[in-house]
């Protein structure tokens, strides 16, 4: 027997789907807090420009390239599941993890470097902002990469394919995620 | 997933499009800005003088970075094509959202309002911004501030729009219904999840053992065996 979550539709979606959807609501109000206070913080404080030059466009757009590029293999990996291709789609995830770990990897580099020369998390307003929304991002990132791992597992032997769309739809919520936080921390100097 | 089925090569592929048209909107995103910071002009648009660069700006950075966000919903997500309830989900979290910034944003964004001022984000305003003749007429330089924000006069125009009551009474409620909201929503999923923790580990002989007395006792309590019922008929439809 499979479980209730992929068997149930009482609303039309499968409840596992649903329960993602549901998931990413609540990460909407979670990220866009977060969000919203930094554009309300930084429109009153113009002496955070100065902290905001600090940060690097140039590693901020080539981590907004690595995750476009891992949200294309996270639907082309969909796209192999519906298709009934569960080794093609486990592929394709394991593609999307490479992307997550790059991320990953460019981010400690910066957050060394940035650390390293005095910028913490106590140094004012900014960093803490800096430093709570990429390190919250950053642990989603991680998160879904872990999660992903297991369902190209099974999806390597054709097992629960649907769950290769589930963890496509939560790891393109995260890639829109850095597509604000890009021009907010990185571009708005 | 309907209608991207059919691709001829990797460049063919619907989702490799919508893909390099995301890169092209990356590469103007960093363009734009840096254009921008060069361009001084000003133009007059009903009677205000706004700076062309600074507009500029705006639009490849935070336009584009909304139109990449769209693409990646519609095409990636394929929210368009999803059943209206996961984007009633998503519209009741933007609509808490644009709660919560509109009844924090008078008092966060500004630092003067009907009847009060933020000493304290002004006096850090102060501090970052270079020129030091900003602390000259420092009135404030011997006080302790006790609070961050004080009320500059007691006045019922405190409890206006912009007024130091207003402001603070639709932050406490803004941010009750933020925590009671995003609370619920975890232990509605927690109490799913938990659900579905049960029915899964339900089927290893030795927990189904372990669990039957627990079990036995659950059912026996008053209206679980309709409920039952009534799930088990859901699941036969």
């Amino acid at each position: 027997m499979r479980p209730i979550a992929t068997t149930r539709a009482a609303t039309g979606i499968a409840t596992g789907k649903l329960a993602v959807w549901w998931v990413l609501a609540s990460e909407v109000v979670i990220f866009g807090g977060l969000l919203a206070s930094y554009i309300m913080f930084r429109l009153g404080h113009p002496e955070w420009a100065d902290a905001a030059a600090v940060t690097n466009t140039t590693i901020g757009a080539v981590n907004t390239f690595v995750l476009l590029s891992s949200s294309l293999t996270a639907v082309l990996a969909h796209q192999a599941a519906e298709r009934g291709d569960g080794r093609k789609a486990a592929r394709y995830l394991y593609f999307t993890i490479v992307g997550a770990a790059t991320f990953i990897g460019i981010k400690t580099y910066e957050w060394w470097y940035e650390i390293s020369h005095g910028y913490t998390i106590t140094s004012n307003g900014f960093w803490a902002f800096y430093y709570s929304a990429a390190g919250l991002h950053a642990f989603h990132v991680i998160a879904g990469a872990v999660i992903m791992f297991i369902v190209a597992r099974d999806a390597a032997k054709n097992i629960e394919l649907h769950r290769v769309e589930l963890i496509g739809i939560y790891w393109h919520f995260v890639d829109i995620v850095w597509i604000f936080l890009f021009p907010l921390l990185y571009i708005a100097k | 997933m309907a209608g991207h089925s059919e691709d001829s090569g990797f460049f063919g592929n619907h989702y490799v499009k919508v893909y390099l048209l995301l890169l092209v909107l990356l590469a103007v995103s960093i363009a734009g800005p840096l254009v921008g910071e060069r361009i001084d002009a000003q133009i007059e648009i009903f009677g205000r003088q706004i700076g062309v660069g600074l507009t500029l700006t705006l639009i490849t950075a935070f336009g584009i970075a909304v139109w990449k966000a769209s693409l990646v919903v519609k095409h990636f997500m394929h929210l368009s094509i999803e059943r209206p309830i996961a984007k009633i989900f998503l519209a009741a979290s933007v609509l808490l959202l644009a709660l919560f910034w509109g009844g924090v944003a008078p008092d966060v964004q500004l630092h003067d309002g009907r009847m009060w001022e933020n000493l304290a984000a002004k006096e850090a305003v102060d501090r970052g911004l270079p020129e030091p003749e900003v602390h000259a007429e420092e009135e404030h330089a011997d006080e302790v501030v006790l609070a961050s924000v004080v009320p500059t006069e007691k006045s019922n125009d405190n409890l206006l729009p912009g007024g130091y009551n207003f402001a603070h009474g639709a932050f406490w409620t803004v941010l009750v219904l933020v925590a009671v909201g995003t609370n619920a929503v975890a232990i509605i999923l927690s109490i799913g999840l938990l659900i579905l923790a049960f029915e899964t580990l339900s089927h290893i002989p030795l927990v189904r053992r372990m669990l039957g007395p627990l079990v036995a006792i659950v059912m026996k309590l008053p209206g679980v065996g309709r409920i039952r019922a009534r799930v088990a008929g859901a699941l036969e439809a």
